[in-house]
């Protein structure tokens, strides 16, 4: 391949994925700093390791799965690196796409799942990722997955309930 | 399938449940409800997982890349100042090139580019949308931007509010025959004439009316003749105009 195609094909996979790379990585380090640097970071491995894609149409969960590996090596340096951020805090931020209650209080339910049931639920709500699929990026059987998802929602649904539950409280 | 083996498929995936599954909804109205809420805390989810990209994250990438593509890794704090300074020299070319574009040009290819590099991010999920959005969900998503139904928008399969340009803009997606439209009404008159654009994956028009531009998109690839899809995306930027009323007076 010549430099100018490896330079296109790169330039492709940046503005085709940095945001779905940006929102993966920002839910799963809860901070939004730490998740551009990860960004930044699985370009850059990206890079050295292209010709490894063979088929674009593998380029997404490739870019994960390198995004998943550096957030591991992230956690290997991050006592000199990094100041202590809680993995399971998602930050507070006003300039979101949907500010009706019912979004931002399941944003606040999403604050206290653990990263095992969000990130799963993550890939299959926001890019369509089916259990087989989720299963081979996770290394994990299809069942655990499964299993996962179905109390990734159970949770949820139990804390919106409970919101509302207090949210009557306070009415009454 | 009873009740509990259907609501763990349910809790697993609603959006992909098998038939036996499914025939049991059409049986069991109690089932049939807690798929109709888990479906909606889907569609929640989508948004609430929809966080803000930061602006020009791909020129960073790129720029970085460019950079120091292959030199030896250096450590992110130290990398932090580097690009701290090179965001600001970034911001600075871009604001100038941004005002150049806005002063010597009345349309803004500007916003064209920015609507399709909006398409993406929204394409998995437009792509799985099948079901008709209720016309509630619809009204709510509208009246964020301050516009309102002004007839049968037909048929919906997915609505909601995105960010654009620094706009806030109301994203629909119409499913005629198979065949996925976006519409997307931008609360801002950019275009003095109806404007064709297109990359290697979406087509589209865009245009202006009473404070406001309405684009329609449609793939590619999945083109009906090109003639053919260019009349049928402009008929629709012309309905859709009348049908999405855009109150400029309330949002000024």
């Amino acid at each position: 391949m010549s430099d100018q195609s490896r330079q296109r094909r790169y330039q492709n996979l940046v503005e085709g994925y940095s945001g779905w790379l940006y929102r993966y990585a920002y839910w799963i380090t809860g901070d939004a700093t730490t998740a551009e640097d990860l960004v930044q970071e699985t370009f850059l491995r990206a890079w050295r390791f292209l010709d490894g894609l063979q088929e674009e149409s593998a380029a997404k969960s490739w870019l994960t799965t390198i995004l998943r590996r550096e957030n591991a090596r992230r956690f290997e340096r991050k006592q000199l690196d990094y100041s202590d951020v809680e993995l399971d805090t998602v930050p507070t931020d006003n300039q979101t796409f949907d500010a009706r209650p019912e979004v931002l209080a399941l944003r606040n339910a999403l604050q206290h799942l653990p990263v095992k049931y969000r990130e799963p639920l993550l890939l299959q709500v926001i890019d369509g990722y089916t259990l087989d699929e989720i299963a081979e990026q996770f290394d994990l059987p299809r069942n655990t997955v499964a299993t996962r998802l179905h109390r990734a929602r159970q949770k949820l649904r139990k804390h919106l309930e409970g919101e509302e539950l207090l949210i009557a409280d306070e009415l009454s | 399938m009873n009740c509990l083996e259907v609501r763990q498929l349910i809790l697993a995936d609603p959006a992909r449940l098998p038939q036996e599954a499914r025939l049991h909804l059409q049986q069991c109205q109690r089932c049939y409800g807690f798929a109709e809420e888990m479906n909606q805390l889907n569609q929640d989810l989508t948004q609430a997982f929809r966080v803000p990209v930061p602006e020009e994250l791909s020129s960073r990438i790129l720029l970085r890349h460019a950079l120091e593509g292959d030199q030896p890794e250096s450590s992110p704090v130290k990398r932090r100042g580097w690009m701290m300074a090179l965001a600001a020299s970034l911001i600075v070319s871009l604001s100038i090139s941004l005002w150049l574009n806005l002063n010597v040009t009345e349309d803004k290819p500007l916003l064209a580019e920015a609507i399709l590099g909006h398409m993406p991010h929204e394409a998995a999920i437009v792509e799985q949308a099948h079901n008709l959005t209720h016309d509630k969900r619809i009204d709510q998503v509208l009246a964020q931007i301050n516009a309102t139904r002004q007839g049968d928008l037909g048929p919906v399969v997915y609505a909601t509010v995105c960010i654009i340009d620094g706009m806030e803009m109301a994203h629909l997606a119409i499913e005629e025959e198979g065949v996925h439209y976006t519409v997307m009404l931008i609360p801002t008159a950019a275009f003095s004439a109806p404007t064709w654009f297109e990359n290697d994956r979406w087509q589209g028009v865009a245009a202006s009316g009473a404070g406001s531009t309405v684009a329609i998109l449609t793939d590619v690839q999945r083109q009906r003749p090109p003639a053919e899809t260019r009349q049928k995306l402009s008929d629709m930027a012309e309905s859709y105009q009348r049908l999405l009323g855009y109150n400029a007076a309330s949002a000024s």
